[in-house]
C-alpha cells in the first residue's frame, strides 16, 4: 500500500529534481515480486539484517510473543527477510541533501502508521533552495 | 484517499478478524517500542546520513552517491509485506 501511494507522486519527486528509493530487509526476490507486482518504477532496495536501518536507528527485534504469533499467521519473517534476527525497521522517511545531510526524518513506532506521501512532498518543496527547482 | 486513510480501513477490518489475545499482544508490542524511546535516538534532520552500499532488484549496487548523484534523495524504509 505504502510503495503504491509513493509510485503515484513519483512524477512529482522528479519534478524536483530529487530521486526515490526505497529500502526492505526482504530478499531481492521479495522486492522483485512487490516491483512486479505494483509495477514500481524506483528502486527497491535488499537491506540483508537491517544493517543499513540500524545504522539510521530505526530497527527493533520482535519480542518473543509477538514472533509467536507471526509465526502462528504463518508470517515467516526470517525466511521473507533471508535471516532469523526477527529484525524489522520502523516505518520511516528521510529526506537526504547532496550534501549528505538530514533535512527530514518522518518515523512511527506502529506500522500501521506510514509517513503520509503528501507531507514528504511538501517538505520537499520547502526546503530551501529546492523550491525553484520543482516548478 | 490519502495512504494513512487506506491504512485506517484496513486496520478496521484486520482487527475484526484477529482474536482479542492476540491484538493485545499486537498493540502491547506496539507500546512498549513507542515507550523505549527508540524513536528519539534515530538519526533525524540535520544528521548527517550514513554511507551505504545496498543491491537492487536486478541485483545491481546502488550506493548512497549513486543516488544522491541528480539531487535529494527520498529514502523510504519498508518493512515489507506484514
Amino acid at each position: 500500500m505504502e510503495l503504491e501511494a509513493l509510485q503515484k507522486v513519483i512524477a512529482e519527486i522528479n519534478a524536483c529534481g530529487a530521486t526515490l528509493a526505497a529500502v526492505s530487509p526482504q530478499t531481492i526476490e521479495g522486492n522483485l515480486a512487490i516491483t512486479q507486482d505494483k509495477k514500481l518504477t524506483f528502486p527497491v532496495l535488499s537491506d540483508p539484517g537491517n544493517e543499513v536501518a540500524r545504522q539510521f536507528g530505526i530497527v527493533f527485534k520482535f519480542p518473543e510473543d509477538l514472533k509467536g504469533l507471526y509465526l502462528k499467521f504463518g508470517l515467516d519473517i526470517a525466511a521473507a527477510n533471508g535471516d532469523d534476527s526477527w529484525t524489522l525497521p520502523m516505518p520511516s522517511r528521510y529526506i537526504i541533501d547532496q550534501n549528505k545531510v538530514i533535512q527530514y526524518a518522518e518515523i512511527d513506532p506502529d506500522y500501521t502508521i506510514r509517513p503520509e506521501p503528501s507531507h514528504t512532498i511538501a517538505a520537499l518543496k520547502n526546503i530551501a533552495g529546492w523550491l525553484d527547482s520543482c516548478d | 484517499m490519502s495512504l494513512q486513510e487506506a491504512l485506517n480501513a484496513f486496520k478496521a477490518d484486520f482487527e475484526t478478524k484477529v482474536p482479542p489475545a492476540a491484538l493485545a499482544v499486537i498493540h502491547q508490542a506496539t507500546e512498549n517500542l513507542r515507550a523505549s524511546g527508540i524513536v528519539e535516538d534515530a538519526l533525524k534532520k540535520g544528521d548527517p546520513a550514513p554511507p551505504f552500499s545496498l543491491k537492487d532488484t536486478d541485483g545491481t549496487v546502488k550506493s548512497l552517491d549513486d543516488l544522491l548523484k541528480d539531487g535529494p534523495l527520498i529514502l523510504s524504509f519498508y518493512r515489507g509485506k506484514w
